[in-house]
C-alpha cells in the first residue's frame, strides 16, 4: 500500500528562513550547516537546501555513539540527587502552562520541539516563520522518508508509509493528489476525501509529554496536522485531546489561526474520554464518529477505510510536531541528532522515585542514566526501571545506566522507548506488587468486546496478585503458592497475546512477561515466605 | 492442555508447511498466499471454525479459536499455506458470527 515517489523528485521551495530564537530558547552555539555532518546521505533534496538551520542541532547527542553496550557501571543511588518537592533547576528551556519542561544539565542543547516552542500564533511565527506549504504529494513525503521520521504514539511506525498509504487509498489510480482519476470499475468502492486526526488523548496514565508538548507548542504541532492534510489532500482535520489545559490551549490556539487565516484545512478540537484505550488509533476514530471511544476490529487499515469510511491519517502530536519541524529545516538537520537507524529526538516522561518528574526531549540514543539525570536524578537506590509505560516492559536496573534509549539500545532486554516513558521504581518496592496493580487497572480498562481478552486478563490479574502475594503471609486468591501462580501468569499471558480486535492484551502480556524475567528472584522470596522489596505491604 | 480438540482430520501439528505432496485442500490449484483474520469483538466461542480447520486452530479453554503454530503469536491474522486454502474458505463460510475473512496475505 505504498507509492513510488521517485517519479517526483522532491521540488526545492523557497527557503525558508531560519528561525530567530526569542532569547529566553537561544540555542547554545551557532548552527551549522548539516549537510556533511549528517550521519546517512538522505538525497539529494538536502544538498540543494545548505542553508538549512535548525534552531539548535550541536548538542551532544550528534557526537554520542547510536550503540551502547550493556553498561555495567551501577546505578548511583542518587545521580545529582535533589529533594523531593524542590522546583526542577532552571535552566535555558521553556516552561509550558503548568508543567516544567526545562531540561537541564549539559545536555540541554539537543532540545528541538521544545526549543521553538511558543504558545501564541505571534511568537510561533518569530519562531518558526510561516507554514512551509508544499503542495500536495511528493515533496513533503519525500522529505519526510528521507528524515527517517517514525511515529511517537507507540508503535514506531515510519510516518511516511502512513502518509503515502492515506494517498494511495485516496487516489488509487495515480498515487497522488491532484492526478485525475477515472472512473472506479465497478464493484470499487469510492474512497472519499481522506481525514487527519491528531492524537493527544494520551491515555497512559503516567505520560505527560503529548498534554505538555500541546501546553507549550500548540501552533507546531497545528502546522504539522495541515502540512500532513496538505500531503495527502484532506478534507477535514481534527484534534482528539484528552480533558485539561493542553485542551484548553489547543482550543485557544485554533481560535487564533482561524483569525489569522494561518489554515487552509479546517481543523475541529474534539475532547477524548480519559480511558486507557481511548488513544488507539480505531478508538480515536470511533470517538470522532460519535461511538464510544473503543477499538474496532478492522480488518483494512484505518488509511483505506477510517472515519466514516474515509481514508484517516491518525498520528500522535509530537509526530506531527516533528513533521512540521523537518518541513521547515529539512531532512538533513532532523537527522544531525540521534542515531543513524533512529533519528531526531523524543520526548520522554520521566516518572517515579526522581527529584523532578517530567518531561524531557533528548536525542534517540541518550543513555538512561542521563534521562533520569535530566529530571534530577533518582530520589532512592533504583529496583527497577519500566520502559514504554503500563503497557512496557520491565528493565532490572543492574542492567545500567549506560543504555541508550533507542529501539536498537533496548532490544537486547525485550523493551522499546514505546509512547516515550521511563518510570524509576525504588529498590525499597516490590516490583511484583507494582505489576499485580498496573495490570489490575489494564484489566478494567478492556474495552469488553473481544472474549479472550474479557475473560483472559482478570484471570490474568488474579494471578498476578498471587504472585504478588507472599506465601504463609497474605493468602494468595487462589490460594496457591507465588510459584504457582507466576506459572499461572505465563500461560495465561500467553493466551491473551495477539488475541483482540487491539493490541491492549499484548502490552499487558509484554508487562508480566517482563515482569517474570525481571523478578524472578522476587518471585522465588515470595514464595518462600519473605518479601525483598522493603517496602512491600504486609 | 484441556479442552484443546482431540481430533485430528488431516496429519499433524507439523504438516501444513505448503507441501504440495500434502493431501489437505484436495489437491486444487495453488493459490496465493492468505491468512485468516479473525473479527474477536463478534467471535463468540462456537469452535466451528477449529473443526474445519484443525490443522491450524486448536480451541482454548474457554472455546475461542487458538492458533496452533507456535509461531504465530497472534490469532489475529494467521496465515494459510496454499493447500489448505479451501478449509480455510469452508471454515469463512460456516462461522455463524461472520467473524472470519480470508485476506490475501501481505
Ligand atoms: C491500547 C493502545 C492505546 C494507545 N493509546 C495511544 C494514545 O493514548 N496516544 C497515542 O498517540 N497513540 C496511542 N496508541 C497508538 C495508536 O493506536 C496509533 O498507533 C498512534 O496514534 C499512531 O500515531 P503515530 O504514527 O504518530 O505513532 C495506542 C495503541 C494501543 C494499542
Ligand atoms: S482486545 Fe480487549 S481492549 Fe482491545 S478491543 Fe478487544 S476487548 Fe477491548
Ligand atoms: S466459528 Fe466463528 S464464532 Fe465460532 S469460534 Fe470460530 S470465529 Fe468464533
Amino acid at each position: 500500500m505504498t507509492v513510488e515517489h521517485a517519479d517526483s523528485p522532491p521540488t526545492v521551495t523557497a527557503p525558508v528562513p531560519p528561525p530567530r530564537l526569542a532569547p529566553a530558547a537561544a540555542p547554545r552555539e551557532p548552527a551549522a550547516p548539516p549537510g556533511p555532518a549528517s550521519p546517512v546521505d538522505t538525497g539529494p533534496a538536502d544538498h540543494e537546501r545548505p542553508d538549512h538551520q535548525g534552531p539548535d542541532h550541536q548538542g551532544p547527542g550528534h557526537e554520542r555513539p547510536g550503540r551502547q553496550g550493556p553498561g555495567r557501571e551501577p546505578w548511583p543511588a542518587g545521580v545529582r540527587q535533589i529533594r523531593i518537592g524542590a522546583p526542577p533547576p532552571t535552566g535555558p528551556g521553556i516552561t509550558g502552562t503548568g508543567h516544567a519542561v526545562t531540561t537541564v544539565g549539559a545536555d540541554a542543547g539537543t532540545q528541538r520541539v521544545l526549543a521553538v516552542a511558543a504558545a501564541d500564533l505571534a511568537s510561533h511565527y518569530r519562531r518558526c516563520g510561516p507554514v512551509p506549504w508544499r503542495g500536495p504529494g511528493g515533496p513533503l513525503l519525500a522529505e519526510i522518508r528521507d528524515s527517517g521520521l517514525t511515529g511517537r504514539g507507540g508503535a514506531a511506525f515510519p510516518t511516511w508509509r502512513k502518509l503515502s498509504a492515506v494517498v494511495a487509498a485516496a487516489h488509487p489510480h495515480t498515487g497522488r493528489p491532484g492526478g485525475r482519476r477515472r472512473v472506479a470499475p465497478s464493484g470499487t468502492r469510492r474512497a472519499g476525501t481522506p481525514v487527519v486526526v491528531a492524537n493527544a488523548a494520551e491515555g497512559e496514565p503516567e505520560s505527560t509529554k503529548d498534554a505538555t508538548l500541546l501546553a507549550a507548542a500548540p501552533h507546531l504541532v497545528l502546522d504539522g496536522l495541515q502540512l500532513a492534510a496538505e500531503a495527502v489532500g484532506a478534507g477535514e482535520a481534527y484534534v482528539q485531546v484528552k480533558p485539561g489545559a493542553a485542551a484548553e490551549v489547543v482550543r485557544r490556539a485554533v481560535v487564533e489561526r482561524r483569525a489569522a487565516g494561518w489554515d487552509r484545512c479546517r481543523i475541529e478540537v474534539r475532547e477524548a474520554p480519559a480511558t486507557f484505550l481511548a488513544g488507539e488509533a480505531s478508538a480515536v476514530v470511533a470517538a470522532l464518529e460519535g461511538a464510544p471511544a473503543r477499538p474496532r476490529a478492522h480488518w483494512r487499515p484505518l488509511a483505506d477505510d477510517g472515519l466514516h469510511g474515509r481514508p484517516t491519517l491518525v498520528h500522535n502530536v509530537e509526530t506531527l510536531a516533528h513533521l512540521a519541524m523537518i518541513a521547515r529545516w529539512g531532512a538533513a538537520w532532523f537527522r544531525c541528532v540521534g542515531t543513524a537507524d533512529e533519528p531526531g529526538t523524543l520526548l520522554v516522561t520521566v516518572t517515579g522515585a526522581v527529584a523532578a518528574p517530567g518531561v524531557v526531549e533528548v536525542p534517540y540514543g541518550t543513555p538512561l542514566g542521563e534521562l533520569v539525570a535530566l529530571r534530577g536524578g533518582a530520589t532512592e537506590p533504583v529496583g527497577a526501571l519500566r520502559l514504554g509505560g503500563y503497557a512496557g516492559t520491565w528493565l532490572p536496573a543492574d542492567v545500567g545506566p549506560g543504555v541508550a534509549m533507542s529501539r536498537e539500545g533496548l532490544a537486547p532486554w525485550g523493551a522499546e522507548p514505546g509512547p516515550g516513558l521511563v518510570s524509576v521504581l525504588p529498590a525499597g518496592a516490590c516490583g511484583l506488587a507494582e505489576t499485580a496493580r498496573i495490570v489490575a487497572y489494564l484489566a478494567g480498562q478492556n474495552a469488553g468486546q473481544c472474549g479472550p481478552c474479557v475473560s483472559g486478563l482478570p484471570q490474568l490479574a488474579r494471578a498476578v496478585a498471587g504472585m504478588a502475594g507472599v506465601a504463609g503471609r497474605n493468602t494468595a486468591p487462589d490460594g496457591e503458592n507465588p510459584a504457582q501462580s507466576a506459572s499461572r501468569a505465563l500461560r495465561l499471558a500467553a493466551l491473551v497475546a495477539g488475541r483482540g480486535a487491539c493490541h491492549h492484551p499484548d502490552g499487558v502480556a509484554r508487562l508480566v512477561h517482563s515482569a517474570l524475567r525481571t523478578f524472578a528472584a522476587d518471585i522465588r522470596a515470595h514464595a518462600q515466605g519473605h518479601c525483598i522489596g522493603s517496602t512491600h505491604p504486609g | 492442555m484441556p479442552g484443546l480438540s482431540q481430533r485430528r482430520r488431516t496429519a499433524p501439528d507439523d504438516a501444513p508447511d505448503g507441501h504440495p505432496d500434502s493431501t489437505a485442500g484436495g489437491g486444487g490449484p495453488a493459490v496465493r498466499p492468505a491468512r485468516l483474520w479473525i473479527d474477536w469483538t463478534a467471535c463468540d466461542a462456537r469452535g466451528w471454525c477449529a473443526e474445519l480447520l484443525p490443522e491450524l486452530l486448536a480451541r482454548d479453554p474457554a472455546g475461542y479459536p487458538l492458533a496452533r503454530a507456535a509461531s504465530a503469536q497472534t490469532t489475529r491474522n494467521i496465515t494459510i499455506p496454499a493447500p489448505l486454502a479451501s478449509h480455510a474458505r469452508r471454515a469463512v463460510d460456516a462461522c455463524p458470527r461472520l467473524a472470519l475473512r480470508l485476506l490475501p496475505d501481505g
